[in-house]
């Protein structure tokens, strides 16, 4: 377990989270016993593929699972209690206060019918007893802290663009001071450029309040530019965590090194960018063993039989290989 | 851009009706007359008819189309073939708000419980209680509702004596004639006896229609409820601590749009239901004229009364649109 | 033997959702089909003359009662399903043939043909069905070819949008684009590509398709304007039981509306189900 569980600095503590999906065919075992801690005002980048199950991680911490599927094991510690244990109406009190969600797709994660300034007085008037007037004025506010002027509180989001949109999104994360905000690839629907404006405004917003926000994100590249710290997921496990820069230089699971050849950078004129071979593994079914062994170069009989644990590395970071043991 | 659909649509439904009347094989004039008319009387039918001018000569077939439409633009639908010949508008008049105010009843009855069920059906996707609603929709809706009038009457009026059999109002209550709705129009003038007796005879018929229809609009409901509460603005409002009573709000909001479409479409349904409604309990609605009038060949009701309908649904067509276009702030801005 | 039997049934039919509509509706289907079919064997009685004294409420040896000629009732019923099948059956096939070639070249060749066309199905579409129905046989007169032509036009706009719709959204698929550029003929197109999909579609559509029709055709002999008396048919019969529901004769009516709401329901269900199955 990494040194940093133990730290009292941390805001998210998760341990042993297991998040299974009942379908016809059989269990989606989409989060697999995962144990991950967040120090406060950290900035953490989870990065996996499709199905790697890191929106379901991102959705378990807000309890937000739609059944069948349900958190079935493990303790998730926010702020020192266990959020698991607690009612459905302290849970509640906590979503949108105290841990908010940026989602992925701004054009349909607004209500088409309301208007963008009524989204965020509605949100903040359910949690703090105020009244209309100081509601609208915070959301002016937190409007304008995004970067989208107070003017366009009347507005309906289909007058928005898609970069604008996200931003309201954001305004609605922070309108009551939310210690963590957890995005789940709130850029992927954007273009390229709009990305790193968001990004940018996430980051400043971070600096500028504290906040602790957790990026949830298939894009490598971008996490390693701005994060703190860097998580990767594969098939429902935890199988690296580490600094930016550790992973960034010197990545040691074999599929951390997989994604970051495959990321084009375009700052070396000819690198070849190369894929990982294989497919993504079925979650009902998973490979015996190491997870990702079918995949791996270097693969070795262990590695096919024995389920690797994440161990401690020399320089803090903990990694899930055979390679490392 | 519906608007500009409406009068194609309506000159459309006008050619097939006069197609039907007009063009279909046998002579309706002698089948009208019988046997053994002379002819003089087939020479005036024939002209009644609208198939020949004043002087006695065939008019053609496109002519006579043109006549029709006119005609039915400047209000005149012609006379009926019988009884004093009435001209037919005359008795639209008189028949015309007794469907209109079965059919508002109805769509009441119908939107109630078609919604509830619909809503409740959705959001408790899956579970039993989804799964009855649906066989609920299924069998609502295949209740032919002659029949299950039919059995209503048995039951509540001659074994139970609670409602009455048929009709639109107990003999010897009169009711002032504002709109031709008795239960408005007895509102209106402080009929009380009057309300109270039009009220009686418009629980069952409404009752009766508003379940076949709901059967329709729970399906509806339920579907267009699902397809919202999929989405992924109703996890955000979730996610930002509301309670589930407001989740239902947003959702019933954004569902009710596609819904109302729907509606404008299942008008057609109302008046089929309408029309069998009012056979059932001798309600004196156009449904029960248009059958009558088919009956002793009147022609010319016929067609006056399809007509009618016709004109209904384009009006209802154009209503629903222009309210939907209202209430969507995507249409709007 | 039966091992095998029970894996094709659930290769037909796999477990989930729909599945039990699909076999409720086809049981109550399949029963009155099958009573329509063996009808001969399973009544003595002629439907189309008297068997008894009339209006003889149920008793052992007239099982649903007589009616006011005299006629079995049970008898009726069971012959009235062909009938009623018969008619409904033979529109549908009608409202196929000529509302399926219409779509499909309403929305292969768009344009102002299909322009027109679809402006002239949707006002139809839009009209009250049982309403064009009844005007279309009280001028055609009664008989079963007429009554199926009458209920026919009310369905035509149904397979022609279906047929349409499909068609236009194939059409923009990359996959003609390239069967196209090989130089196929639009013929090859049409029956090699585009219809072949549509089947799952289709048998949805027909089964609740069916179903309406059904309630459309008992609306229909309800007025007398479908097959003429003294052929067995459910809704005749029904409205013929109408006068006397004041005097307690229940089964003039019970049974004849059973029939249809029964056969309606099963085939609503069989669609319902077969719906669920085919869109995940």
């Amino acid at each position: 377990m990494n040194s940093k569980e133990v730290n009292s600095q941390n805001i998210l503590a998760i341990k042993g989270l297991k998040t299974y999906y009942p379908i016809s065919r059989g269990i989606v075992k989409a989060v697999d016993d995962v144990t991950l801690a967040v120090s406060k005002s950290e900035f953490l980048g989870l990065v996996g593929e499709s199905g790697s199950g890191k929106s379901t991680l991102g959705l378990s911490i807000l309890r937000l699972i739609p059944p069948p599927g349900r958190i079935v094991e493990g303790s998730i510690l926010f702020d020192g209690s266990d959020i698991i244990q607690i009612s459905n109406a302290q849970m509640r009190r906590l979503r949108g206060r105290k841990i908010s969600m940026v989602f992925q797709d701004p054009m349909t994660s607004l209500d088409p019918l309301m208007k963008v300034g009524d989204h965020i007085v509605e949100t903040v008037r359910w949690h703090e007893n105020i009244t209309k007037s100081e509601a609208v004025a915070r959301a002016k506010k937190a409007l304008d802290l995004v970067g989208i002027g107070s003017e366009r509180f009347q507005d309906y989001p289909h007058q928005f663009s898609g970069g604008m949109r996200q931003r309201v999104m954001i305004a609605l994360a922070i309108c009551l001071n939310s210690s963590l905000i957890i995005a789940d690839e709130p850029t992927t629907a954007l273009d390229v450029i709009v990305q790193g404006r968001v990004l940018d405004l996430l980051s400043d917003l971070r600096e500028k309040y504290g906040l602790t926000l957790m990026l949830i994100t298939h894009d490598l590249a971008a996490v390693i530019e701005r994060c703190d710290n860097v998580a990767v997921m594969y098939a429902g496990q935890l199988v690296e965590h580490g600094t930016r820069r550790q992973i960034g230089m010197d990545p040691l699971h074999p599929y951390t090194q997989g994604l970051l050849k495959s990321t084009p950078n375009i700052r070396v004129v000819s690198s070849k960018s190369s894929f990982i071979g294989g497919t993504s593994p079925d979650m009902t079914n998973p490979p015996r063993g190491c997870r990702f062994h079918p995949r791996c170069a270097f693969a070795k009989d262990t590695c096919r039989r024995e389920v690797p644990v994440l161990t401690n590395q020399n320089d803090g970071r903990t990694v899930r290989c055979f390679l490392y043991t | 851009m519906r608007m500009v659909l409406t009068l194609p649509t309506i000159l459309i439904l006008l050619t097939l009706v006069f197609l039907i009347t007009h063009v279909m094989p046998g002579d309706p004039v002698r089948s009208i007359a019988g046997m053994y008319a002379g002819e003089k009387n087939i020479l005036e039918l024939r002209h009644a008819l609208g198939l020949v001018d004043d002087k006695g000569n065939p008019i053609p077939l496109y002519i006579q189309f043109v006549n029709y439409v006119v005609k039915v633009f400047q209000g005149d639908l012609g006379n009926s073939l019988i009884w004093g010949k009435q001209p037919v508008m005359l008795e639209v008049r008189h028949y015309l708000p007794a469907t209109i105010e079965l059919t508002i009843w109805g769509f009441l009855v119908s939107i109630a419980i078609g919604l509830s069920v619909g809503v409740l059906s959705a959001y408790k996707r899956g579970t039993v209680i989804d799964h009855s609603l649906r066989i609920y929709g299924i069998v609502a809706y295949a209740l032919f509702i002659p029949w299950i009038g039919m059995l209503c009457q048995m039951v509540f009026s001659v074994k139970l004596h609670l409602l009455p059999v048929a009709g639109r109002i107990d003999p010897g209550v009169y009711i002032d004639r504002i709109t031709g709705m008795y239960v408005l129009d007895s509102i209106l003038t402080g009929n009380w006896v009057g309300f109270y007796s039009a009220i009686r005879h418009l629980i069952l018929p409404s009752l009766i229609l508003g379940i076949m229809l709901s059967g329709v609009f729970s399906r509806l409901s339920r579907n267009s409820m699902l397809e919202v509460l999929s989405q992924d603005f109703i996890t955000a409002i979730r996610a930002r601590g509301l309670p589930e009573r407001v989740v239902l709000k947003h959702a019933f909001k954004n569902a009710f749009i596609p819904i109302l479409t729907m509606m404008g479409l299942e008008f057609a349904m109302l008046l089929t239901g309408a029309m069998l409604t009012e056979t059932t309990f001798s309600w004196p609605g156009m449904g029960s004229f248009l059958i009558d009038r088919i009956a002793y060949r009147d022609y010319n009701s016929l067609q006056g009364s399809v007509v009618i309908f016709a004109i209904m649904i384009s009006v209802v067509s154009l209503i629903v649109d222009v309210v939907y276009a209202f209430i969507d702030p995507r249409i709007r801005f | 033997m039966t091992l095998e039997f029970s894996r094709l049934f659930s290769r037909v039919l796999p477990k989930g959702q729909g599945r039990g509509l699909v076999i409720a509706g086809s049981a109550i289907v399949g029963f009155i089909v099958f009573l329509a079919i063996f009808a001969p064997f399973l009544t003595a009685y002629d439907p189309t003359h008297p068997a008894g004294l009339s209006m003889v409420p149920p008793s052992a040896d007239h099982p649903m009662g007589t009616n006011t000629l005299g006629f079995d009732l049970y008898s009726r019923m069971l012959y009235g399903g062909r009938t009623i099948l018969i008619v409904v059956l033979f529109s549908t096939f009608l409202s196929m043939i000529c509302g399926m070639p219409l779509g499909l070249l309403s929305g292969y060749l768009g344009g102002v043909v299909d322009r027109s066309l679809s402006v002239v199905m949707d006002s139809i579409y839009v009209f009250p069905g049982l309403i064009l129905a009844i005007a279309m046989a009280a001028v055609l007169g009664p008989g079963i070819t007429n009554a199926a032509v009458a209920i026919a036009i009310v369905y035509i706009p149904t397979y022609f949008r279906m047929i349409r719709g499909h068609t236009l959204s194939i059409k923009e698929q990359r996959y003609i684009e390239a069967v196209r550029s090989i130089g196929a003929k639009t013929r090859t197109i049409l029956f090699g590509h585009i219809l072949p999909n549509i089947l799952p579609t289709l048998i949805v559509i027909f089964s609740l398709n069916v179903a309406d029709a059904i309630l459309t055709e008992a609306g229909l002999s309800f007025f007398g304007l479908s097959v003429p008396a003294p052929t067995p048919d459910w809704g005749y019969d029904l409205r013929a039981g109408q006068p006397f529901l004041p005097s307690g004769s229940w089964w003039l009516i019970t049974f004849p509306g059973l029939m249809i709401i029964l056969l309606a329901i099963g085939f609503s269900l069989l669609g319902d189900g077969l719906n669920e199955m085919t869109s995940p």
